[in-house]
């Protein structure tokens, strides 16, 4: 365990490692102010002290499950658009795509390879599979990402899976879908 | 390469005007192969016939000399090189309305080759650098894909004198060959609002800086006033590059860009020129700019589109999602199931039903 948060501490300089904790297979986690919480795989770092919930096994640049809830107004904000509780899982995929395109970390050369309808904690929700190159800024690698989304309350939901194209991606997106069915709208039990 | 280049012109280093043009032509050679490597050329054959019938129309002595070629860019745009290939671009093609309007911009281009602008270029900024310059900034370039030829070009931006000599040239030529000689100036003068309704900050190279565009429209206009007129062109235009202008247009479209296809389509009467698809884009411009009242102004194109097309199923889908957003539960869901029965195997398909599910389950009883 000591020696996987180091090699976290190498990989991604500026991270609190304090924050990193190993994954105990009989525990739900969910950040701290958020109301929801997941399972995450055995044998994952989990890192709850954002606002989002961020895990990987290898680092955050090679495999990393990110869930969070970001309020309306500010989850599409470089792409100049606003979500509301009711908006449409199409219309939120449609916006969640642009702002991958917006901004200065904007992703380049993005294809969607699917788009499709599916539920996320029992509600109506897109689950889009992208490609595309890393914006050059954090390397331009050649990228890969499933996200799953929908709109509540208090903001839109995504659960996002990102790894390299090369290896990683296939290596570990089985993971996320189970951790996507994972997720309910409460808070972790304490 | 960059460093060989920059090797060549180490101060002190005398070199001819032989070896000059042989260094800009080996490197422009070189930048050309990347741009047909990086697959940028739009490759139909037809539409290259056209374009150079048009080019040898104009410069008739140099027939099969300068060689044009369409390259897949929405953006309004064309540029030649020193080989003596001109490319003009699918955003220009789509912005054109007739083959006067083209030969404005061949012309135009043609006038820099003809003047030899490219050489001159170095020479007269004294500095053959502008070569080792050009491969050292080439990466940073506006336009990607096109890397370093951006620099070996006539999009490189020359002094107004060469752009003067470029557009005195082009319109001899124009007049020359038959067109239209009032066709040029409304191509600056749409370029020019084009710029302005989607605050572009660097204009396309062709038409240099903005006050110049509306100068330039302006020049044009004057020379038109006493020449006799011409042919226009229009049908050949249509049928030779409707293909490419569409394709353009769905390039904006996937794009998602809505300053753009409202600046394309936005014109009256603009739209019903790429029918069926073209009233529906331009609600789909309005859909994605998602300023005040474009909402509105969306469901109204969707709606003309429909009317004119009724089986023409991307406009009930994005109608109805439009409608579900307003609460127009009813209308959305008629909307929508025709949208499904229309194109039961489109990608937006599974959406729809989510939607007709998830509206019936909200509608009141």
């Amino acid at each position: 365990m000591i020696r996987r948060t180091a090699i976290l501490a190498i990989l991604l300089p500026g991270l609190a490692v304090a924050g990193w904790e190993s994954v105990d297979a009989s525990k739900r986690v969910g950040p701290g102010k958020a109301d929801f919480s997941v399972q995450l795989p055995e044998d994952w770092l989990y890192d709850t002290s954002r606002h989002s919930l961020d895990a990987s096994h290898d680092g955050m640049g090679l495999n990393r499950i990110s869930i969070a809830i970001t309020p309306h107004k500010k989850a599409f904000k470089n792409a100049k658009r606003e979500s509301t509780p009711k908006s449409a899982p199409e219309d939120l995929a449609e916006d969640y795509i642009a702002e991958l395109q917006a901004g200065p970390h904007a992703v380049r050369d993005l294809v969607v390879v699917s788009n499709e309808p599916v539920e996320l904690a029992g509600k109506p929700a897109f689950r889009v599979h992208l490609r595309y190159r890393a914006a050059e800024s954090t390397g331009g690698a050649a990228m890969e990402s499933v996200t799953v989304g929908t709109a509540l309350d208090s903001g839109v939901m995504l659960a996002t899976f990102e790894a390299p194209s090369i290896h990683y991606f296939e290596r570990w997106i089985s993971k996320f879908g189970a951790v996507a069915n994972s997720i309910t709208l409460s808070p972790p039990p304490k | 390469m960059g460093m060989a280049l920059l090797a060549w012109v180490a101060p002190g280093h005398a070199i001819t005007e032989q070896e000059q043009r042989a260094r800009l032509l080996f490197v422009t050679r070189e930048a050309e192969a990347h741009l047909e490597s990086q697959g940028l050329l739009y490759g139909d054959a037809a539409l290259d016939a056209y374009l150079q019938s048009v080019m040898d129309n104009l410069y008739p002595e140099r027939h099969g000399e300068y060689r044009v070629r369409a390259l897949r860019d929405t953006e309004f745009n064309a540029f030649a090189v020193a080989t003596g290939n001109l490319y003009i671009f699918t955003g220009a093609l789509l912005r054109l309305r007739n083959e006067a309007e083209l030969a404005a911009v061949l012309g135009h281009e043609g006038g820099h080759l003809v003047g030899d602008h490219m050489y001159r270029g170095i020479v007269e900024s004294k500095s053959v650098a502008r070569i080792g310059a050009a491969l050292t900034l080439g990466l940073a370039t506006t336009l990607p894909g096109l890397g370093a030829l951006v620099n070996y070009s006539t999009m490189a931006g020359f002094s107004r004198d060469f752009e003067r000599e470029a557009d005195h040239t082009g319109f001899q030529r124009l007049t020359a060959a038959g067109y239209e000689p009032k066709a040029a100036a409304p191509v600056f003068d749409r370029m020019a609002r084009e710029v302005t309704e989607r605050k572009i900050k660097q204009p396309p190279y062709i038409f240099a800086d903005h006050p110049k565009l509306l100068e330039r429209a302006h020049d044009f206009a004057n020379l038109a006033a006493d020449s006799p007129a011409g042919d226009l062109r229009v049908s050949d235009f249509v049928a030779a590059t409707q293909a490419a202008r569409v394709a353009s247009l769905e390039q904006i479209h996937e794009r998602r860009d809505g300053a753009e296809l409202i600046a394309v389509l936005g014109d009256d009467g603009r739209a019903a020129e790429f029918a069926p698809s073209g009233e529906f884009l331009l609600g789909e411009g309005y859909r994605f700019r998602a300023a005040d009242g474009d909402e509105s102004r969306a469901l109204e194109h969707y709606t003309r589109s429909i009317e004119q097309y009724p089986d023409f199923a991307p406009a009930y889908g994005t109608r109805g999602r439009l409608r579900a957003r307003r609460g127009e539960h009813d209308a959305a869901i008629a909307d929508l199931e025709r949208f499904v029965a229309l194109a039961p195997a489109a990608r937006e398909t599974p959406f729809a039903h989510q939607t007709i599910d998830r509206l019936r389950k909200e509608s009141p009883k």
